[in-house]
């Protein structure tokens, strides 16, 4: 009876449902009750490093591969669509488009490490990776501007509307995270997903189910990558102008809180993150000088108390619901 | 020995080495299509490396391996799986946080119809494919006796016993014409014994030709067409299994020579209860 009732639930609950209605509502939302730009442009980033973080919960949730390469893929995403923009002239989607394949080669090239060499020399690789993509930023100075970056980018247009206003802005970084997490929750129910969540949870469970574990493996950083990409292509209209400190290593580090936070492998829970991780190291961190102190400290008892993240907390919830739920009928 | 059209798997002249030491040693064997083949021996004789050379989990030094009559020799463990090769392994694997429903849509992975473009585009014919798998998880579920309300549980919660069985749906799910299973009576009570005696024997009439590494004698005895038995990596012997069993050199490889007088009380219990 509550297994039914739980099943109809889920189904009402399911794509592309939920997403839509998902959209809507953080959207109304956001034009109801948000109102200064700055907390718009809080909004902006919320969604894009959720969706840079659903890109790393694709290679590290379900492939686990452990990356901090993530931030350097969207900086290469961002820094190839606003030079397209600036040097090409090239309108913003097919900078879009042309940032997205960039960053899905990098992401690629590193997803190629994941073949050859073990999981523990995976993270040197990758952390190699981002250094040298951040010295190329500073170093290629005549391209890449250097530490003064790269500035001037035209404002946002999509087919001659104008979107360069904090709330479009705001609209099209939720649509395009939506967009995201409609797909991602697709990959994770699909054939390949359940082989890229085999490969990363046993590989040899994998194997032995006919499951090719390498080529897989290729394919998530390949993926993940592009919605670095994309991120970065739209974090490049939020800022107008880029330098090689907003791809920090600090970034990269967020990116992969946000997905440990969230709990591995969970969509959901890796949204949830971003939007308080960003809220908590833009306001917190920034206002207080004890902010990087209560942050970190949290976030070890978060890790502490949840090791599965939200999604685990969320689990649990549910099982305790449901219980209660089913004492309540059996009666 | 002579070459068997039938030969489901094919082993010849295997060795696999672990630091320069063999752990399998110039084995042949052929398992026929449609038997019950069981490999037994001692702890550390080479039971699991045998099922690990002949799926492609371990580097072979010499020899080669047919499934058949196809040299995969070559062939790494997920070829050799879509080449109809199924197994399970001898410990339950730790997917803590996973469900059972993960674990089964891994097995299922060379007939999963949800593709990711399906999945995208066709929402509402992937909430038909949805069901379809769920139907079909309960089925290979209720095979392996086990009540399909575990199917949205955590791998974690469930006990050696059950871990074991889902594992063997897994295995199932791909629809294996070979399917190896490493110790799978081990740590099962008795109810789930049986139930693995009904399903073995199920294979069998399914097409599926079962290969057990066991340990429990009682539990083969009336199960196995074929015995091989591995002693110290090495083919002892090999054939009908009371007969099999009874071999002098296989008792004194189980027992040392001193085990052999015991043995002929044990051996007769063994005829007399038959
Ligand atoms: N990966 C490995 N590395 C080194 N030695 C191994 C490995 N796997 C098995 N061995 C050794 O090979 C021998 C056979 O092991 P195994 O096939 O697991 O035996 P069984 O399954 O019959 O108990 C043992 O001596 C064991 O220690
Ligand atoms: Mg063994």
């Amino acid at each position: 009876m509550v297994a039914t009732a739980m099943q109809s639930v889920r189904t009402v609950l399911r794509r592309p449902y939920a997403h839509l209605a998902g959209l809507a509502i953080t959207v109304l939302v956001v034009q109801q009750f948000v109102e200064s730009s700055s907390s718009l442009f809080l909004v902006q980033l919320m969604a894009l490093y959720a969706l840079a973080a659903l890109g790393l919960n694709i290679i590290l949730g379900m492939a686990g591969l452990l990356s901090v390469a993530q931030a350097a893929v969207m900086a290469l995403g961002g820094y190839t669509a606003g030079l397209l923009m600036i040097k090409a002239q090239l309108p913003f989607v097919v900078a879009l488009l042309v940032a997205g394949a960039a960053s899905a080669v990098l992401s690629a090239f590193v997803g190629l490490a994941a073949l050859r060499i073990s999981s523990h020399y995976f993270i040197l690789v990758t952390l190699a990776v981002a250094e040298a993509l951040s010295l190329l930023l500073i170093n290629e100075e005549d391209l890449t501007g250097g530490y003064n970056g790269i500035g001037g980018i035209p404002p946002l247009v999509i087919g001659g509307l104008d979107l360069s206003s904090p709330l479009a802005l705001a609209v099209v970084a939720i649509v395009t995270l939506f967009i995201g997490w409609y797909v991602a929750d697709a990959l994770a129910a699909s054939r390949s997903g359940h082989g890229i969540h085999a490969g990363g949870a046993d590989p040899q469970l994998a194997m032995a189910s006919g499951i090719n574990v390498a080529r897989l493996r290729f394919g998530a950083s390949v993926t993940g990558g592009v919605y670095a990409g994309v991120a970065g292509a739209l974090y490049a209209e939020t800022l107008l102008y880029l330098g090689p400190g907003d791809f920090s290593l600090g970034k990269a580090l967020l990116i992969l809180l946000i997905v440990v936070i969230g709990g591995m492998g969970s969509n959901a829970g890796t949204v949830a993150a971003a939007v308080i991780l960003v809220y908590l190291s833009e306001g917190l961190l920034r206002l207080t000088t004890v902010g990087p102190l209560v942050y970190g400290l949290g976030i070890m008892v978060i890790l502490v108390i949840a090791p599965n993240g939200l999604d685990g907390v969320a689990r649990r919830l549910r099982r305790a619901f449901g219980r209660i739920l089913e004492r309540r009928v059996a009666r | 020995m002579s070459p068997d059209p039938d030969a489901a798997v094919r082993v010849r002249g295997v060795r696999v080495l672990f630091g320069g030491v063999a752990a399998l040693d110039r084995i042949d064997l052929d398992v026929v299509e449609g038997e019950v083949f069981v490999l037994v021996g001692p702890n550390g004789s080479g039971k699991t490396t045998l099922l690990n050379a002949v799926s492609g989990f371990v580097p072979l030094a010499e020899g080669s391996v047919e499934l058949f009559g196809e040299d995969v020799t070559r062939r790494r463990a997920h070829q050799r799986a879509d080449r109809g090769i199924g197994r399970t392994f001898q410990s339950p694997r730790a997917l803590q946080s996973a469900r059972v429903t993960d674990l089964l849509s891994f097995g299922l992975y060379r007939h999963d119809p949800r593709s990711w473009a399906g999945e995208v585009f066709r929402p509402l014919r992937a909430l038909r494919l949805d069901r379809q798998v769920d139907e079909r998880f309960r089925t290979v579920l209720d095979t392996v006796g086990l009540p399909d309300e575990l199917l949205h549980e955590e791998l974690g919660s469930l006990s050696h016993g059950q871990m074991k069985m889902v594992d063997i749906a897994r295995a199932l799910l791909g629809e294996p014409r070979v399917l190896l299973l490493d110790e799978p009576t081990s740590g099962l009570n008795q109810g789930e014994i049986d139930k693995l005696h009904e399903i073995v024997q199920g294979l069998r009439t399914g097409g599926c030709t079962p290969v057990l590494v066991e340990h429990n004698v009682q539990f083969v005895v009336d199960l196995a067409d074929r015995i091989a038995v591995l002693h110290q990596g090495e083919l002892l012997a090999l054939g009908e299994p009371r007969a099999t069993l009874s071999r002098d050199e296989v008792v004194e490889a189980y027992l040392g020579p001193k085990g052999r007088l015991a043995h002929r009380d044990g051996g007769h219990q063994a005829e007399t209860r038959n």
